[in-house]
Parts: C-alpha cells; sequence; structure tokens
C-alpha cells in the first residue's frame, strides 16, 4: 500500500479523522463508555450465574469429605440397643404379649 | 461509597467508569480488561465513525452503528485476546451498515408508496445541530483537502459495497489482507479482487483531480 493515490486518501482520511467536531467526539466517548458499563455488568452477572453452582460444588465436596474422612469411624449400635431390637424381632416374645390378658397387666400395673 | 464520577462525556478515557474504588467489588482481571478495551476502543472510535459516515452519509446512523458495534463487541468478544478485537470490531460494524442500508432500501420503498408521509418524516428526523458552526472559518489549504476528501467519499459511497469495505479497512484501517478478510468474512482472494477494483475505479474519478 506504498502508492501515492493510496498514501493520499489515507491521509486526507486521518487529517478528517482528527477535525472531527467536539459533539461528534464526545457522542462517540459516551458510546465507549457504554459498551465498557458492560463489560462491568457482564461480570457482574456471571459472578451470580456462578455464584450458586460455586455453592453447591463447595457442599458436595464438604459432603464427600465427611463421609470418606480417614479418622472417621462408622457409629456403632450400643450393646444396649441390640438387645433390645432382638426382644422386639423375637416373633415368641410378640405371639407372647398378643396371648396374655392385657386386661390383666393393666390391673397389676394399677397395684 | 461507589465512586461515581460524572466528568463530561469527553473528558478523557476511563473518566466516567463507576468503580467501587477501594472496595474491590471489581477484579483485577475484569478491570484489566475493561482498561485494554477502553484503549481499544478510543484508538478505532474516531476512525469507525468516519468509515461508517462515509458508508451511510448520516452522522445518526454512524454513530448508532458504531455504537451498537462497541457495545456488541464488549458483550460478546470482551473476552477474546486483544488482537482479534479489531477485526471483530470492524465485521459487527460492516454487518451494523448493511442492516442500516437495507433498513433505508425497504423504508424508501415504503415511502414511494406513501409520498405523503415523506415530508413528515423529513422534517421528524431533521438534525437540530445542523446549523450549529463547530469550527472556525477554514484556511485555504483546508479548505482543498475538504473538496478532496470530499470528492474521495462521494466516490466511496459510489462503489458497490464489498469494494468500498474493501478499500476503508485496507486503506483507512492499515489492516493487512487476512485481517480484512476476517472482518469481511470472505477469502483473501475475494479482498484482493475487491480491493484491487476499488482502486482502480476511485483512481480514475479522483486521482486526475488529485
Amino acid at each position: 500500500m506504498s502508492d501515492e493515490f493510496e498514501s493520499k486518501a489515507k491521509a486526507l482520511f486521518e487529517d478528517s479523522v482528527e477535525r472531527l467536531d467536539a459533539r461528534t467526539r464526545s457522542k462517540l466517548t459516551q458510546a465507549r463508555n457504554r459498551a465498557l458499563d458492560e463489560v462491568k455488568q457482564g461480570a457482574a452477572r456471571r459472578r451470580w450465574i456462578w455464584a450458586p453452582a460455586g455453592g453447591f460444588a463447595l457442599a458436595v465436596v464438604i459432603a464427600i469429605g465427611v463421609v470418606v474422612w480417614p479418622g472417621r469411624t462408622a457409629p456403632q449400635p450400643g450393646a444396649a440397643a441390640l438387645e433390645d431390637l432382638e426382644i422386639v424381632a423375637d416373633s415368641e416374645n410378640i405371639d407372647l404379649l398378643q396371648d396374655q390378658d392385657v386386661e390383666f397387666y393393666a390391673w397389676l400395673d394399677e397395684q | 461509597m461507589p465512586a461515581s464520577v460524572s466528568l463530561p462525556a469527553f473528558a478523557g478515557p476511563l473518566a466516567t467508569l463507576r468503580w467501587d474504588d477501594g472496595q474491590a467489588s471489581v477484579e483485577e482481571p475484569i478491570l484489566e480488561q475493561a482498561r485494554a478495551l477502553d484503549r481499544f476502543l478510543a484508538s478505532i472510535e474516531k476512525r469507525a465513525f468516519r468509515m461508517a459516515r462515509i458508508a451511510l452519509r448520516h452522522d445518526e446512523d454512524a454513530l448508532d452503528s458504531v455504537q451498537d458495534a462497541m457495545l456488541q463487541l464488549a458483550r460478546r468478544y470482551g473476552r477474546r485476546p486483544t488482537e482479534e478485537w479489531r477485526p471483530l470490531f470492524y465485521r459487527i460494524l460492516q454487518n451494523r451498515i448493511r442492516d442500516c442500508q437495507r433498513r433505508r432500501r425497504v423504508q424508501a420503498r415504503i415511502m414511494a408508496w406513501l409520498p405523503g408521509l415523506k415530508a413528515q418524516e423529513d422534517e421528524a428526523t431533521a438534525d437540530q445541530y445542523a446549523a450549529v458552526p463547530d469550527r472556525a472559518p477554514l484556511p485555504s489549504e483546508q479548505l482543498a483537502a475538504d473538496q478532496a476528501m470530499q470528492m474521495l467519499e462521494r466516490s466511496l459511497a459510489e462503489l458497490p459495497g464489498r469494494q468500498q469495505e474493501a478499500f476503508m479497512l485496507r486503506v483507512f484501517e492499515g489492516l493487512d489482507v487476512a485481517q480484512t478478510a476476517a472482518a469481511m468474512g470472505c477469502s483473501e482472494g475475494s479482498v484482493k479482487t475487491h480491493y484491487s477494483r476499488a482502486v482502480h475505479t476511485l483512481r480514475e474519478q479522483v486521482g486526475v483531480a488529485w
């Protein structure tokens, strides 16, 4: 693009650009600032979009950490609780309860 | 307290940015991106306006097109590498210019059917600043330059759209063939063809007068 014609065209164009009126320059600056505001708002929007996802991911990580923590042992049912469970699960005891006179036990309780 | 600086719009880059100074509400990378975009847009906005003005021959339409291109660039491509911005910006701008020209053709067709509306439309869109003098009287050299530029603008306006784009992007904006092809959305071969035809026509029309 070293041609004289193109160089002159470029020089004339640059000259006309430099002599743009104040009103046009002002409007262009305003337009630019609106575009820059868009960058800022876009960043804020992205933050809001990713915040719930980030919170959820953190909760999942914490939950996994609690479950698979190396030193952690699963809670063992106590001996007494196991005994109670055996009694309740024993079908003979349930039958025994069903066969007895409930009113008799109520009377016995009142004595 | 947000530092909302309401300086005059032409007060300079970042003059009206409203960042929450010292509160770190805007992360540094975003701030840096905004600064880079500000520098980029400030470096091209006047040339972009002049090119849009040459293509559209209307100040307000040219301003709207440039503003749309700026917003689109910031919204959709702001996070792309900075070296991609220029061709992307001009691609968006050329699309806006074409949209505007298309809209005008449709309006012209409608107005041709409704001649009564045309006069009203012209009155409604009259430029209120048209009569405002904004520069001092020009010296004779400046007048000659203005006339030469007007001649170039007229000839450019008569070129087919693609030739006009190729010439302005290559000569006025200084894009290379690959960047021009990216901005125009065509092959490098097409750019060379359009550009060479444009230069040939313009040289014939205005080269002699210069």
